[in-house]
C-alpha cells in the first residue's frame, strides 16, 4: 500500500462485462474481497470482478464513495443505506446483494436483505415464487391446508398485478 | 449474468438471510410457498435466529399495553415503541382473554391464567403467530409466584410455578409434561414476590427467570437449567413493594417501574443504586402494565 505518498491510491475494477472503474483505494477495501487482493499485492493493474456486471457494479462504487465519505457515525450512515437503497426495485436490489456477497461486504449485504424483506411485505406468493425462480412442489390440496392453517396472514397482500 | 436481462436467481443462503428479516405475518404466508420454505421458516434453529435478529432491531424498546383508557374491558392490545419519549402504536392485536389474566411474558409469548378455574389452567399466546397453547397445572396454586422461559439452545418454552416455601414446577412445551424439584434455598416464611392476589410476573434473558423476592430487602433469584440461585440483594429501595415492577435488562440494569409514580428505573447491581431515566413520567401514564415485546415466531 502506497500510504507515504500522501496520494489516495486509486484502483481499477473490470465488471464481467468489461467496463472499467476507477474507485479510491480507502472507499474499495470495504469490500474483504478487494481488501484481501490488496493486502496480497495482488491489486496493481485491473481487477477483474468476474460475478458483477456494470450497472451493479456502478451502483456499488456510488455506495462506497457515498459510505465511506461519512465519518464513524451509525445514525449517519444507516440513514445514507436508507436513502439508497429507497428508489430500487427488486431486481436491481437481487443484483446488488449478490454483489454485495462476492465482495464479502456485509454492511451492504444486511442493508440490501432487510431492504428486500421490506419490499417482500405485503407481496403475494405468487409474486415470492416468481420473483425468486421458486418451484410450487405443494399438491392443491397440500397447498390449501398450508395457506388455510395462516389465512389471516393472506390480509392486506397487494393484488398480484406488478412487477 | 448478462447485463439488462433477467436476474439470476438468489442462493438459498442469500434467501435464509433476508427471510430473517422478515416480519412474522408474511413468513407465514411464505410457508406456502414451497415445501423448502415451509420447512425453513419452521426449523427451530431458523426461528431463533428470527427471534434474536427481531431483538437486535427492535433494541428493547417495544411495549405491548393494553389500551384500557380507550375501551375499560376491551381485548385490544397494543404494541407500541418507546422512542424519544413517545409512544407510537405500531399494530393492535385482538385477544378473547382480558387484562387481569396477564401473568407473565418471554420473548413475545404471554402467559395467560384462564378458565374460572384460575391460577390452573393457562394459556401460552403469541400475538405475533395469533397462535395459543393450553396447559394445567396439577395444582391450583394462588400462593405462588409464575414465569415464563425460553430455553435458549432448545428453543423450548418453559412456565416455572413457584411455591413459597417447598418446591417449584417446571412446564416444558416440548415434553409437554411437568417436573417437580426441591429449592435448594429455603425461602424464609412468610416472604413472597407479593402478598396479593396477583404474583409478580418475572422477567427471563436468555432462559433464565429472574424474580424479585421480598423479603426485608429485595432478593433477585433466578432458575437457570431447572435450578434455583439466589442471586442478588437489591438494595436502598425507598418504595413499596407493589410498585416496584422489574420489567426487563438493558446491558446490565434491571429496568424498574415505579408503579405508584409512573416512572421507569434502572438499577444498577454492581453499584447497587437506582438511576432514573430523564424526563420519561410521561410515556407509561396511559398504560397499566406495560410488557417488553419482541416478535416471535
Amino acid at each position: 500500500m502506497a500510504a507515504e505518498t500522501g496520494t489516495p491510491t486509486t484502483l481499477t475494477l473490470k465488471s464481467n462485462d468489461d467496463e472499467l472503474f476507477s474507485v479510491a483505494e480507502s472507499a474499495a477495501i470495504l469490500s474483504v474481497t478487494i481488501r484481501n487482493m490488496v493486502e496480497d499485492g495482488c491489486a496493481g493493474g485491473v481487477i477483474p470482478l468476474d460475478n458483477v456486471d456494470g450497472k451493479t457494479l456502478a451502483s456499488v462504487i456510488t455506495y462506497m464513495n457515498g459510505i465511506s465519505a461519512i465519518p464513524a457515525d451509525e445514525e449517519k450512515k444507516k440513514s445514507y443505506r436508507d436513502k439508497f437503497l429507497s428508489d430500487k426495485d427488486f431486481e436491481t436490489l437481487a443484483d446488488m446483494v449478490l454483489a454485495a456477497n462476492y465482495l464479502n461486504m456485509s454492511c451492504l449485504m444486511d442493508a440490501v436483505s432487510a431492504k428486500i424483506a421490506q419490499v417482500m411485505e405485503k407481496k403475494s406468493v405468487g409474486w415470492v415464487r416468481r420473483k425468486f425462480g421458486i418451484e410450487n412442489d405443494y399438491t392443491p390440496e397440500e397447498e390449501a391446508a398450508v395457506k388455510e392453517e395462516h389465512k389471516w396472514t393472506f390480509e392486506g397482500v397487494e393484488t398480484d398485478d406488478d412487477n | 449474468m448478462a447485463p439488462n436481462t433477467c436476474t439470476s436467481y438468489l442462493p438459498p443462503e442469500i434467501i435464509e438471510n433476508i427471510l430473517l428479516r422478515s416480519s412474522v405475518k408474511p413468513l407465514l404466508r411464505f410457508k406456502s410457498v414451497s415445501k423448502s420454505w415451509n420447512t425453513l421458516i419452521s426449523d427451530p434453529i431458523f426461528v431463533r435466529n428470527h427471534h434474536n435478529q427481531s431483538k437486535k432491531s427492535s433494541s428493547d424498546n417495544l411495549f405491548l399495553c393494553h389500551d384500557y383508557y380507550t375501551l375499560s374491558y376491551s381485548n385490544l392490545y397494543s404494541v407500541v415503541k418507546l422512542e424519544d419519549r413517545k409512544l407510537q402504536t405500531l399494530q393492535v392485536f385482538e385477544c378473547s382473554y382480558r387484562w387481569e389474566d396477564y401473568v407473565c411474558s418471554c420473548d413475545g409469548v404471554i402467559l395467560l391464567a384462564t378458565g374460572c378455574d384460575t391460577y390452573r389452567r393457562f394459556t401460552l399466546w403469541n400475538p405475533s403467530t395469533r397462535t395459543r397453547t393450553e396447559l394445567c397445572h396439577p395444582r391450583r396454586r394462588i400462593e405462588a409466584s409464575y414465569g415464563l422461559s425460553r430455553d435458549p439452545t432448545t428453543g423450548d418454552f418453559k412456565v416455572v410455578v413457584v411455591g413459597w416455601r417447598d418446591s417449584y414446577s417446571v412446564y416444558s412445551c416440548n415434553n409437554k409434561s411437568w417436573m417437580i424439584f426441591n429449592k435448594e434455598h429455603e425461602t424464609p416464611p412468610r416472604t413472597g414476590p407479593s402478598s396479593c392476589y396477583r404474583s409478580f410476573p418475572e422477567v427471563c434473558v436468555d432462559g433464565v427467570s429472574y424474580w424479585v423476592w421480598r423479603n426485608t430487602s429485595h432478593i433477585e433469584k433466578g432458575i437457570d437449567n431447572n435450578s434455583w440461585n439466589e442471586l442478588m440483594t437489591v438494595e436502598n429501595v425507598c418504595m413499596r413493594i407493589w410498585n416496584f415492577q422489574p420489567l426487563c435488562f438493558v446491558e446490565d440494569k434491571i429496568v424498574i417501574q415505579d408503579r405508584r409514580r409512573d416512572k421507569l428505573l434502572a438499577y444498577i447491581p454492581c453499584e447497587k443504586r437506582f438511576e432514573e431515566f430523564e424526563g420519561d413520567a410521561q410515556p407509561f401514564d396511559r398504560v397499566r402494565l406495560p410488557i417488553p415485546y419482541t416478535e416471535s415466531l
